[in-house]
């Protein structure tokens, strides 16, 4: 990988090893890319989204977009930017045999003419649990 | 809410049944011609496709004059409830002839169904499939008994969407589904299943 990514959340719970919010909620975190080299990008993309994961065809909504870098990322030059996000009511997280839901923050380094960089950091969304089945 | 008794769907039932009426008439056709040239192998396989075919409109009919028999009975339950909810199901039951329930089971079921496509590389065509799974989330079970014309069953039970579990949910191809599914245990037949759909709100209850 050209660069290392990563999205860390500040006002989250742990419960279990996994990181909850609940709906409605502000989500609050931070990104921070360190390039390794220069990486000429179009944009540097940041999403709250969630997908459907399982044996069903994958579901996927995009509930918030933002731009957050035009540009040429310098090597060694760490781009940090804090985000929130206001948090849906629906749908919470849910793991079960055939559908899973799976919430998560994404960063896109949309690179011209090559791979773009992506990293993504999951968390659970739901008011009381961990949304299982059972 | 009024119910009706199912347990095959009707689909299934009218392919099962045609088939015995096609299994009957080949079957048939097969011993007939294999009994008129004395060909033992076109008997056997008359044979066959009697036994494996005819049985089922026979059972179907007779499971079909057992649901007559035992009539439709009156669930109310509400429909519409929040995560970590109690759910109560009143099951009222008056019978017009006389009838034999071994238990009443009742089940709170999460469905999950999706539906994927398949591409077959050799027939080159994409098959879509579905796949259904339920959780039996809860499960009680009341003894019955037998009862004559004119006698009916009220039976009230209590059930409760946990509190970490999950709202109902629908999007194209996969879809969680929330039902009260409903058995009446008749001895020497089938169950009657009677299967109600519930929404459950993406909101937690009070009292959760």
């Amino acid at each position: 990988m050209k660069a290392d990514i990563e999205i860390t959340f500040s006002n989250d719970v742990q419960e279990n090893g996994s990181v909850r919010f609940r709906p409605g909620e502000a989500l609050q975190g931070r990104v921070t890319i360190t390039p390794r080299k220069d990486i000429p990008c179009e944009h540097v993309y940041l999403r709250l989204l969630w997908h459907t994961k399982g044996r069903g065809d994958r579901f996927e909504q995009k509930i918030a977009e933002e731009d957050i870098f035009q540009g040429v990322l310098q090597k060694d030059v760490p781009l940090r930017r804090e985000f929130t996000f206001t948090l849906p009511k629906e749908p919470w997280s849910y793991t079960g045999k055939l559908l899973s839901i799976v919430w998560g923050v994404e960063v896109q380094v949309d690179v011209p003419r090559a791979r773009d960089l992506t990293e993504k950091a999951t968390f659970i969304l739901h008011p009381y649990g961990a949304g299982a089945a059972k | 809410m009024a119910t009706h008794l199912s347990e095959t769907p009707k689909w299934l039932q009218g392919c099962l049944s045609l088939s015995g009426l096609f299994g009957l008439f080949f079957g048939g056709a097969m011993l007939w011609s294999g009994i008129r040239r004395e060909s033992g192998v076109a008997m056997i396989i008359g044979v066959l496709f009697i036994l494996l075919t005819v049985p089922w409109p026979i059972y179907f009919a007779l499971v079909k004059r057992a649901r007559a028999r035992l009539g439709d009975p009156e669930i109310t339950l509400k429909e519409t409830l929040r995560v970590g909810e109690s759910l109560s199901v009143d099951y009222a039951h008056n019978f017009s002839r006389a009838v034999t329930i071994n238990r009443l089971i009742v089940q709170l079921l999460l469905r999950e169904r999706v539906t994927y496509r398949s591409y077959d590389h050799q027939t080159k065509r994409t098959t879509t499939r579905t796949r259904i799974h339920d959780h039996v989330i809860q499960e009680v079970e009341e003894p019955a008994g037998s009862f004559l014309p004119g006698q009916s069953l009220h039976r009230h039970f209590n059930l409760r969407v946990p509190p970490e579990s999950m709202h109902s949910f629908s999007v194209r191809h996969n879809r969680l589904q929330w039902l009260v599914r409903i058995k009446i245990d008749l001895p020497r037949q089938p169950d009657a299943l009677i299967t109600l759909p519930i929404q459950v709100l993406p909101e937690m209850a009070s009292e959760a």
